[in-house]
């Protein structure tokens, strides 16, 4: 290649710049909506830790509840690295956010961003992913793992009738509460309530998919006659299945062969595994609920009100099965995805 | 001409320098938020763990080595520190701990490298495995079962690692100050002689007296030592240790040297080049950030970047050994 040749792709990666920087603004959701005057309330900052089906789920839910707030969303995706979300935080104070509204990724270093939020004497409010400490923060709403985890275990209990029963166990990711209270849930409500409901296995996936396709392969060839699976993320489902069906166990419930699922977020996956009768029940995230409420409290303290005592809201989710969900369907968010 | 010379010559000594100034001229113009103090100060903060690591990942690159590690280095010292700064309450007992780390990781490296004779793809692909599992072990023992990050740190630490001095970011003089180090050492000594030589060929270098396996086992000592120097200056600017926290960074280390212009088979680049390289993918990230872009549409960017920037140090290299 010659000089000529380089010249010519500097031009078109400059080119490139130019119109990735002109052309940039899908982080920024005016979010207006009838009734509504977007312009009105002020920018607020949002701070996501990544991106995926659950994240884009909330992503949309948290745009609704700004349209009907009346408040513009300045968004940022830190994409699983702690250092990129303490700088976007920066900026999203630098640029004037009237507060910050954080999924974060890292629960001990939110600590700093935190306090980069009250140095600009603005709220910080986290929701979805709890810090390690809630004294940091202003307010936090998020989901409640524990009894969500809780939720599942009784369903495998009495679905367990008594007899000896096989369940695989997969776990989200351990470093954070909602993975580690998913699986404490669980396994304490099957510890109390039915010790004849066997954990064979107990395999974490980072809430990847790939190691629940491997994990079911893997639990179904040494334990054939498996009697139950957990998700605790409706993302692991189609993973799951596909394992299932390779070994002809993919079945809907109440017919024989069936493998008893119960998971947890109410994403597009589960509401079809829903009304193909594939789960025997899901544990929905009350989302719209959770990202409103986190908006809210921002613009309520950022607007002078006190922040609310205590500084925490856990949202129990939502118990659907295929039997209930013509009745539930409205509150299953991912139906409406 | 000779001064249009000397200018050519300069340029081609840090190619990257046109891009990152192109690039920094379209995000001003065009981007809110970035050409201010702040803007400029976060570029500088962020370019500096990956500008430390780049440094040395310089060094395996010019003997036309690799090490793989730099990512699990960086996140298990990140977490030796952090644990140590919690119990101790000490950044000098966090400083000392992860260096500590750097400094088992790299007798490791450059033993079984420099003195076994062992493929440096090969080996610290291993120990990449070996020291990210150690780094979650440490962090899951000492958060009692979960693997995960470590806070706790003294308060200093956040004055420390989000304070700018004199205008620019505490953590970026550090930045500074290795990378300096390394172009003294590279330039001026008997050793960084012997690096260059050794990566135009290690056969020229063996006839010509020098201890090979001796090189190549300081070189990827020193490189794990300042990868853990990078893993403490994390802990120190996000203000926690996280043995994730190297998953991402083993890339952007190698996307800064093949950016900067070092070369991959060795003998030609430089520290300075690679830094450079860092603060580019630092700038273009938080640049389209602030634009508003999804990390998508930054990947495919930074993917440009790499292929352009790469080509161009490659052909002003070229250049650069023409007009000597």
């Amino acid at each position: 290649m010659s000089l000529k040749k380089s010249a010519w792709g500097a031009a078109a990666l400059a080119a490139t710049l130019l119109l990735a920087a002109c052309g940039g603004s899908s982080g920024s959701s005016p979010a207006a909506a009838p009734g509504g005057d977007a312009a009105a309330g002020g920018t607020y900052g949002v701070s996501f830790d990544k991106m995926n089906a659950f994240r884009e789920g909330e992503q949309k839910a948290m745009q609704t509840a700004a349209g009907q707030l009346g408040v513009t969303l300045d968004l940022q995706v830190a994409n699983t690295d702690a250092q990129r979300q303490s700088s976007q935080i920066e900026s999203l104070i630098s640029k004037g956010s009237k507060a910050v509204v954080s999924i974060p990724w890292d629960t001990q270093a939110v600590q700093a961003d935190a306090e980069a939020a009250k140095a600009a004497n603005i709220p910080f409010i986290t929701f979805d992913q709890a810090p390690a400490d809630l004294s940091w923060v202003t307010f936090h709403v998020g989901g409640d793992p524990l009894a969500d985890g809780t939720a599942a275990g009784q369903f495998y209990c009495k679905a367990a009738g008594g007899q000896p029963f096989t369940l695989l166990e997969f776990q989200g990711s351990l470093n954070n509460d909602n993975g580690v209270n998913r699986s404490k849930g669980l396994n304490d409500a099957i510890a109390q309530g039915c010790p004849n409901v066997k954990i064979v296995a107990q395999i974490p996936t980072e809430w990847k998919p790939e190691p629940a396709l491997a994990g079911t392969e893997n639990t179904l060839s040494k334990t054939p006659d498996l009697n139950g699976i957990y998700a605790p993320t409706d993302g692991l489902l189609p993973a799951i299945f596909s394992a299932l069906q390779k070994a002809n166990r993919l079945q809907p419930v109440g017919t024989d062969g069936h493998v008893t699922i119960v998971s947890i977020d109410g994403d597009s996956n589960a509401c079809k595994a829903l009304t193909d009768k594939t789960i025997d029940m899901d544990v929905v995230t009350p989302l719209p609920q959770m990202t409103k409420d986190a908006l809210q409290v921002a613009i309520d303290v950022a607007g002078g009100k006190p922040a609310p005592t205590p500084n925490i809201k856990k949202l129990a989710g939502l118990q659907v099965t295929p039997d209930s969900l013509d009745q539930q369907k409205a509150q299953v968010w991912g139906c409406s995805a | 001409v000779t001064t249009i010379n000397r200018a050519l010559r300069s340029g081609t000594q840090v190619p990257v320098v046109p891009i990152l100034l192109v690039a920094f001229i379209i995000f001003a113009a065009t981007t809110d938020g970035f050409f201010s103090a702040v803007g400029v100060q976060s570029i500088l903060r962020d370019s500096a763990v990956l500008m430390i690591a780049a440094t040395g990942a310089t060094l395996v690159f010019l003997i036309g080595g690799i090490d793989l590690t730099v990512g699990s280095t960086i996140a298990c010292a990140g977490v030796a520190s952090a644990a140590a700064m919690h119990a101790t309450q000490s950044i000098a007992a966090g400083v000392v701990v992860g260096l500590g780390v750097g400094v088992v990781i790299g007798l490791v490296n450059g033993w079984f490298i420099g003195y076994w004779g062992l493929s440096p793809f090969i080996f610290t692909l291993a120990m990449l495995l070996v020291v990210r599992a150690a780094g979650y072990l440490f962090a899951a023992a000492f958060g009692g079962s979960t693997a995960s990050s470590i806070g706790g740190l003294p308060s200093a630490v956040f004055r420390l690692g989000r304070g700018v001095t004199l205008g620019l970011p505490n953590v970026f003089y550090v930045a500074l100050a290795v990378m300096a180090v390394a172009v003294v050492v590279l330039r001026s000594t008997m050793f960084g002689r012997r690096v260059y030589l050794m990566g135009d060929s290690e056969i020229s270098a063996r006839f010509n007296g020098v201890d090979v396996r001796r090189v190549k086992f300081a070189v990827y000592f020193t490189a794990a030592v300042i990868s853990s120097l990078a893993g403490v200056i994390l802990t120190i600017r996000v203000g926690s240790g996280s043995p994730a926290a190297g998953d991402a960074l083993l890339l952007s280390v190698i996307a800064a040297t093949v950016i900067g212009g070092t070369s991959l088979l060795g003998g030609s680049g430089g520290v300075v080049r690679s830094v450079f390289g860092a603060v580019l993918i630092a700038m273009v990230t938080i640049g389209l950030d602030l634009a508003g872009y999804e990390f998508w549409d930054q990947a495919v960017v930074l993917g440009l970047i790499i292929l352009v920037g790469a080509t161009l140090s490659s052909r002003f290299s070229i250049a650069g050994r023409l007009l000597k």
